[in-house]
C-alpha cells in the first residue's frame, strides 16, 4: 500500500501542530465556537450527543497492521476500548476528550494516519471497492487513481470552503460496483475505449435527504486530464452551488437545477480553459508501482476438499471469501456484524488480533469496507481453515456476507446528535430475529440498511430493504423503503407506506420477506422479484386493512 | 488600511474605497457595479469584488487594474478562492487583496489561491494571522506559492 514520502509526513505533522494551535486558541477563547467548528470538522472532530467523535481517515479503505494496532492503543488510552468502521471506510472513535484530540492526532501521525478532511464542507476521503487490486476483472487497479485524487484534494487552495461536503468514489469493475459510486458527488469509473484506459465521469449522485443517482457528464476522459477535469467540476460547483440553504447546497441540487446537460457544458467550457498541466506520463506508472502486488508465492489453487467437509467452514468459505486474481489465494471478509454488538464496532483486543492475523496471513495489510466489515485481501487458500478457526473462535466469522444480517447501520441516536431514532436496537432486533443461518441463506442475497435520520449515513435508500428513523412529535418511528440497490444498475428505494413503531419493525420485515418467498421464481434474488412484481404485493401484505 | 504581504510585512495601503455618488481623487477602489467609472480615475486603480459577484462572463480590463480586492463576508463562503483563480488565470498580475473574515487559519489557502495582500478582520490579530502564511512548508498543489503539483513528481 501507499507509504508516506517525507512530503506526506511533513504535511501530516504540520497539520497536527496546526490543530493543536487551533485547539489552544479555542480553549483560550481567541478562536470563537463559530470559527472553531468548521476548522475542527475539517479535522474529523464532531461534538456529539455525549462526547466528541473523532473520524480517522482510512484512505480508500487501506490500512496496515501497525496502523490498526495504533488504533487499538488509542482506543485503550484515550477512549473506551473500541472503534467503529464507518460507511466511508473510515474509523471513528466515539468517546475521546476534546482536550486530548491533539495528542491523538500526533499518535496517528506517527503511523502515517490523520483525520484530515473527514468532515466539513470540503473534499472527503475517496472510496473504492474493498477488493481493489485483488479481484479479477478490473479495468485497472483503482487505487493509484484514488491516491492521485487524495494528493490533489488534500488542502486544495481553492476547494476548502465549498457550499457543502463533497465525496468522490472510484469504480474499476464493469460487472460489479461495491462502492456505491453512482451515489457520489463525483463517480469516477475506469473504462477502456479503443484499447486506451480512461475514465467515465458521473456527477450529482448522493444520498441524504434528497437522494439521487448521478448523471454521466463525460463518457470518456483521457487519464492525463483527470485532475483538470475534476477541478473544472469543483470550480463550477464552488462558484454556483447554493449557499443560502444547506439542504440545497450539494452539487446534486445544482446539477438538477441546471440539468445534467447544461452542467456538463459549463464543466467542459471551464475544462477547456484549464491551465493545469496534464498529468505527466510517469505519474500513473509510479503510483501503480506503489500498489504493485505483494510477494505472492507461485501457487496453484489448493485442494480444500478435506476442510470443506466441515460444514461450518464450508458455509464461511462460500459466503465470506471471494475469488482472487492470483492462483492459490482468496479474499477474506471478517464480519463485524455480531449479536449484542453494534454493526461495525470492533474492540481493542479484536483490533490487535486482526493486526496479528494480517501479519500472519495477508502481508500485514487490511481493508475497511463501506459495509462496515474488515477484509484480509491476500490469504493463501491452504491457510484458510486455520484462519477461519481463529476467527470463528473470536466471533468474527459469521458466515453471512451479503445477506440480511450483514447490514449497514449508522451509529444512530445512541451516539449521534443528528439522529431522530436509535438504529442500533433495530439492527439488534433483526440480528436476533434472523439468528438461524439456514433461514438467512433461504432469503438469498439481500442488502438491509438502517439510518437513524434522513442524512442517510446508513445508506437506507440503497438497501434492498431500507429502514429510516423518523421523528414524529418527539417519538421514534421507522419508515421502510423497498427496492434500493447500489450496484451499476443502481436504484433508489421506494417508501412502502406509513412508518412503524420500533417494536414492530422485525414483524414487518418478516412480512416483507414472506411476501418475497411466496412470490419469487426459482433462484430469484429479492431485488429481482421486487423489480418484477413491484411494490404493491408487499404493501398489500404489510397494510392488509388498507387494501 | 493596514495589510500584510506574502513576507508577513505590515504595510499601509493608500487606497480609498469610492464612496457612493462621488469619485475621490488619488488611489481608488471601485465596487464592481461602478466599473464603468474606471477611466475617470486619476490615481492607481482598484476594483472590489464580493463572493457573490459573477465575473466569469465579464470582460474585466485587468491590464488597467493595479489591485483587486476580494471581500469575504464569511470565511466559510469559498467563492472568493475560485474568483481569485479565474483572475490569475486571465492574466491579472497586480495585487490581490483579501479582506473581510480573514484570520490565521485561512491565510494559507488565500496565499496559494493567488492573494498577495491580506487585511485581517481585526488589527489585533494581524501578527497571528500573518503566521498562517507558513503553517505548511510544502503543500501538494501547484499554486502561486509552488511551481509543480506534488503528484507530478512524488518528491
Amino acid at each position: 500500500m501507499y507509504a508516506y514520502t517525507p512530503v506526506d509526513q511533513t504535511l501530516v505533522d504540520e497539520r497536527v501542530a496546526q490543530f493543536q494551535d487551533q485547539l489552544r486558541r479555542y480553549m483560550e477563547g481567541t478562536l470563537s465556537e463559530e470559527e472553531f467548528r468548521p476548522l475542527r470538522l475539517q479535522n474529523g472532530l464532531y461534538v456529539q450527543r455525549y462526547a466528541p467523535m473523532l473520524r480517522i481517515a482510512v484512505p480508500y479503505g487501506q490500512i496496515n497492521s501497525t496502523q490498526l494496532r495504533k488504533i487499538a492503543e488509542i482506543s485503550r488510552t484515550y477512549d473506551r476500548g473500541y472503534a467503529h468502521i464507518s460507511t466511508r471506510q473510515n474509523i471513528q472513535l466515539n468517546w475521546p476528550e476534546l482536550t486530548q484530540c491533539g495528542e491523538i492526532l500526533a499518535e496517528l501521525a506517527s503511523v502515517q494516519m490523520h483525520a484530515i478532511q473527514t468532515s466539513g464542507n470540503c473534499i472527503r476521503n475517496t472510496t473504492t471497492d474493498e477488493y481493489a487490486g485483488r479481484v479479477p476483472g478490473e479495468v485497472a487497479d483503482p487505487r493509484p487513481t484514488c491516491e492521485l485524487i487524495r494528493q490533489w484534494s488534500t488542502f486544495h487552495p481553492e476547494f476548502a470552503f465549498l457550499p457543502r461536503k463533497f465525496k468522490i468514489a472510484v469504480s474499476a469493475l464493469p460487472e460489479v460496483d461495491r462502492a456505491a459510486t453512482a451515489f457520489h458527488d463525483i463517480g469516477v469509473f475506469l473504462v477502456e475505449q479503443g484499447g486506451e484506459i480512461g475514465y467515465k465521469i458521473m456527477v450529482g449522485g448522493g444520498l441524504g435527504r434528497t437522494p439521487m443517482i448521478g448523471s454521466v457528464i463525460r463518457e470518456f476522459l483521457p487519464k492525463a486530464d483527470l485532475i483538470s477535469y475534476l477541478e473544472a467540476v469543483l470550480r463550477v460547483y464552488n462558484l454556483h452551488g447554493r449557499r443560502d440553504n444547506k439542504y440545497k447546497a450539494r452539487i446534486k441540487i445544482l446539477v438538477k437545477a441546471l440539468t445534467p446537460k447544461v452542467f456538463a457544458q459549463k464543466v467542459e467550457a471551464e475544462f477547456a480553459k484549464s491551465i493545469l498541466p496534464a498529468i505527466d506520463a510517469g505519474v500513473m506508472p509510479r503510483l501503480e508501482a506503489v500498489f504493485a502486488d505483494p510477494d505472492y508465492q507461485d501457487l496453484s489453487d489448493a485442494d480444500l476438499s478435506e476442510a470443506l467437509s466441515d460444514p461450518a467452514f464450508k458455509r464461511w468459505y462460500a459466503h465470506n471469501t471471494q475469488a482472487h486474481k492470483q492462483p492459490g489465494y482468496r479474499i477474506v471478509t471478517v464480519s463485524l456484524k455480531r449479536k449484542g454488538i453494534a454493526p461495525g464496532d470492533v474492540d481493542e483486543r479484536e483490533l490487535d488480533l486482526l493486526a496479528d492475523l494480517a501479519d500472519q496471513y495477508s502481508f500485514g495489510e487490511l481493508r475497511t469496507t463501506h459495509t462496515q466489515n474488515i477484509v484480509l485481501a491476500d490469504v493463501e487458500q491452504s491457510k484458510l481453515y486455520e484462519l477461519w478457526q481463529v476467527l470463528d473462535r473470536e466471533n468474527l466469522a459469521r458466515a453471512h456476507i451479503g445477506f440480511i444480517t450483514d447490514m449497514i447501520t449508522c451509529p444512530g441516536g445512541d451516539f449521534c446528535s443528528l439522529a431522530n431514532a436509535k438504529s442500533i436496537p433495530v439492527a439488534e432486533a433483526i440480528m436476533r430475529r434472523f439468528d438461524d443461518l439456514d433461514a438467512v441463506y433461504e432469503l438469498g442475497e439481500l442488502s438491509f440498511n438502517i439510518s437513524g435520520c434522513m442524512n442517510a449515513c446508513g445508506h437506507h435508500h440503497v438497501g434492498n430493504i431500507g429502514v429510516l428513523g423518523v421523528d414524529k412529535k418527539g417519538d421514534e418511528f421507522f419508515q421502510i423503503t423497498l427496492g434500493g440497490h447500489a450496484d451499476h444498475d443502481a436504484e433508489l428505494g421506494k417508501v412502502v407506506g406509513p412508518s412503524f413503531d420500533a417494536d414492530d419493525v422485525p414483524d414487518v420485515v418478516d412480512e416483507i420477506l414472506n411476501t418475497y418467498l411466496d412470490l419469487r421464481d426459482t433462484g430469484e434474488r429479492f431485488i429481482d422479484t421486487y423489480r418484477r412484481v413491484g411494490i404493491d404485493p408487499f404493501k398489500a401484505r404489510i397494510y392488509p386493512d388498507k387494501t | 488600511m493596514q495589510v500584510f504581504d506574502l513576507d508577513a510585512q505590515t504595510l499601509e495601503l493608500d487606497y480609498a474605497l469610492a464612496a457612493e455618488g462621488e469619485l475621490a481623487s488619488g488611489n481608488v477602489i471601485l465596487p464592481l457595479a461602478r466599473l464603468d467609472e474606471l477611466n475617470q480615475l486619476s490615481g492607481k486603480k482598484g476594483l472590489l469584488i464580493k463572493g457573490g459577484d459573477e465575473i466569469e462572463d465579464l470582460d474585466l480590463p485587468l491590464d488597467q487594474l493595479d489591485l483587486i480586492q476580494i471581500h469575504f463576508d464569511n470565511f466559510n463562503d469559498g467563492r472568493g478562492y475560485s474568483i481569485a483563480h479565474l483572475l490569475r488565470r486571465s492574466g491579472f498580475t497586480g495585487d490581490l487583496l483579501a479582506t473581510g473574515d480573514v484570520f490565521k487559519d485561512v491565510v494559507f489557502y488565500l496565499k496559494r489561491a493567488g492573494f498577495t495582500l491580506f487585511k485581517p478582520r481585526d488589527e489585533a490579530i494581524a501578527q497571528e494571522a500573518a503566521a498562517g502564511l507558513t503553517t505548511f512548508s510544502k503543500p501538494y498543489q501547484a499554486s502561486t506559492a509552488q511551481s509543480v503539483d506534488h503528484y507530478q513528481t512524488g518528491k
